[in-house]
């Protein structure tokens, strides 16, 4: 086809399309609601996702082994103990912490939380000194726990904490929520779909005496179909645009929400995470709006 | 007034027929068969009537013309197109040389006469420029010029298919099938139409009307195809509406 063809079909066709689109008002809005709540559904899974995923792999990089001393252990002892754990197989570096120090990282969390510091009520140090422990691979975590309890000083040892366990139990929750939001999004995405479906079929039935006429007089299937595929994508922008709107109002509450909940997200990824937002929210929109119009036609052109 | 579309059409002998049927049977999913056997030919510039009582087969063959309904046996040539093996993506291509006039009209109830024309046209991305041309031409050989801005409803039967008969025309096609024109008309104004019908063909266009009208078919005295059974009986060249002695 020339470029004036493809100028005239699409003039044509978006003028039939917004004529249809006007014609079944109810129809036209109905699926457009249904897009926008699909897609607000869509865009706060997503954001949950990169919230959890976050999460997982802060997690992931912080998968060690943390072997607590005896609340009192002298800081003497810290350097020989240190030799002897370096000495374990697998383990690439120990960094002592010493009471004060936790003491001191404590209060710098109440004080990033906003939280009332108390701990200057404290008669004495409750914080047990401790050795932060990096493996060369995180997954031989049990193995180093279980040489460092073995260790000739290991009397000195409180509680070796293996951090893939905690790496672990938080991936199965993660992959939990995943798969919950993927059914929520499939599950709400198949209610679009035969909404769009719906109003669709309802603008080929009123258009029915045009489309035979169209067929009789050799339109192509491309002409025929063109008008219907852009009421769909009409719907599809439209609720992806609604869409977009309500998230970059409540976008800041969401934000912090998020942060509350995820209070180890690194928050420069936010703008990322928007752009990718938008960018999905647009496709499932436009995708969901095309697909809706192209099962309402299937058979019911020929 | 007619000179304009005949320059677009060229009539001539022993040139390929515009159509061709060659021993074609059809056969219904629910195992009816509609036309058994049947092979005939139009030539460029013809004229001819098919006949025969309701459930002859002429609706199928009217169907096969233009690929809406498949041949179960034979072969099916329109225009230059073999419609029994032509694929889907072809199809509306051979209807743009085949017009179509129906009973019941089928004018869009929305659009003006003119847009009714030129409709046709735009649907299958014709340039604007030889829209307008080609809308007044149709417009002026059926004699619509001047209602051309009326709505359907607001048109006497006669002038509605005449609107429909400058649809069927407005692309140049080389066959027009005209499926009963006359079913609803009262008889004044269905000679009227089948004169339009037999100047559109003076201009080259093949003609093939399907019709009951036994009147008008006897005095015509035009080539006569006339089914019965789906069985092609009778083929004559000056014949009449029911088979003489």
């Amino acid at each position: 086809m020339s470029r004036a063809q493809n100028t005239r079909l699409l003039k044509l066709s978006a003028s039939a399309a917004m004529n249809g689109l006007a014609r079944n008002r109810l129809a036209t809005i109905a699926a457009t609601m249904t897009m926008t709540l699909m897609l607000l559904v869509l865009a706060s899974v997503l954001v949950i996702r990169a919230g959890l995923d976050a999460a997982l792999s802060y997690a992931d990089s912080k998968v060690e082994v943390v072997a607590y001393l005896k609340v009192g252990a002298s800081d003497a002892r810290a350097a020989e103990l240190r030799a002897e754990i370096l000495k374990v197989d697998g383990v690439r570096d120990a960094t002592y912490v010493s009471a004060d120090e936790a003491l001191a990282a404590f209060r710098e969390r109440l004080k990033e939380r906003g939280e009332p510091d108390l701990t200057g009520e404290l008669d004495e140090n409750p914080l047990p000194p401790s050795f932060e422990i990096a493996l060369d691979d995180p997954g031989q975590t049990a193995s180093v726990a279980d040489s460092l309890s073995k260790l000739p000083s290991a009397a000195l040892f409180a509680r070796i904490v293996d951090g893939r366990a905690l790496a672990e139990s938080l991936a199965s929750v993660t992959s939990a929520l995943r798969a919950v939001g993927l059914i929520v999004v499939i599950g709400f995405s198949l209610a679009v779909l035969a909404v769009v479906v719906n109003a669709i079929r309802l603008a080929v039935m009123a258009r029915s005496d045009e489309i035979a006429i169209m067929r009789l007089v050799g339109a192509t299937s491309t002409w025929v179909r063109l008008p219907f595929i852009l009421e769909g994508l009409v719907i599809g922008g439209i609720g992806a645009l609604l869409t977009l709107f309500i998230f970059g109002i409540l976008g800041a509450g969401v934000s912090a929400l998020m942060l509350s909940l995820f209070r180890v997200l690194p928050v420069e990824t936010s703008a990322i995470l928007a752009g990718q937002v938008a960018i999905s929210v647009l496709l499932a929109g436009f995708g969901l709006g095309a697909l809706g119009a192209l099962l309402s036609l299937r058979g019911r052109l020929n | 007034m007619m000179s304009d579309l005949a320059d677009m059409t060229n009539v001539g002998e022993g040139e390929t027929p515009v159509v061709s049927l060659n021993n074609v049977s059809v056969r219904y999913p629910s195992g009816h068969v509609a036309l058994a056997g049947v092979s005939l030919t139009l030539s460029r510039g013809e004229f001819a009537f098919l006949v025969g009582p309701s459930g002859a087969g002429k609706s199928s063959l009217v169907g096969l013309l233009v690929r809406d309904v498949l041949p179960f046996a034979g072969e099916v040539h329109v225009a230059g197109y073999s419609v029994h093996d032509l694929p889907t993506s072809e199809v509306p291509y051979l209807r743009r040389r085949v017009g179509v006039v129906f009973q019941d009209f089928r004018l869009l109830q929305r659009r003006t006469v003119r847009e009714n024309t030129a409709f046709a046209l735009e649907v299958t991305g014709a340039p604007a420029e030889e829209i307008g041309v080609a809308v007044e031409r149709a417009l002026r050989i059926v004699g619509l010029g001047k209602l051309a801005d009326r709505y359907p409803d607001a048109l006497s039967g006669g002038e509605q298919q005449r609107a429909a008969i400058a649809r069927a025309i407005v692309g140049n096609p080389e066959l027009l099938i005209a499926d009963e024109p006359t079913g609803n008309l009262d008889p004044l104004i269905s000679w009227e139409i089948m004169e339009l019908l037999g100047q559109i063909n003076q201009l080259g266009v093949t003609v093939l009307v399907a019709t009951h009208d036994s009147d008008i078919v006897t005095t015509l005295r035009r080539r006569v195809l006339a089914l019965e059974g789906g069985r092609l009986i009778r083929d004559e060249q000056r014949g009449t509406y029911h088979r003489v002695g």
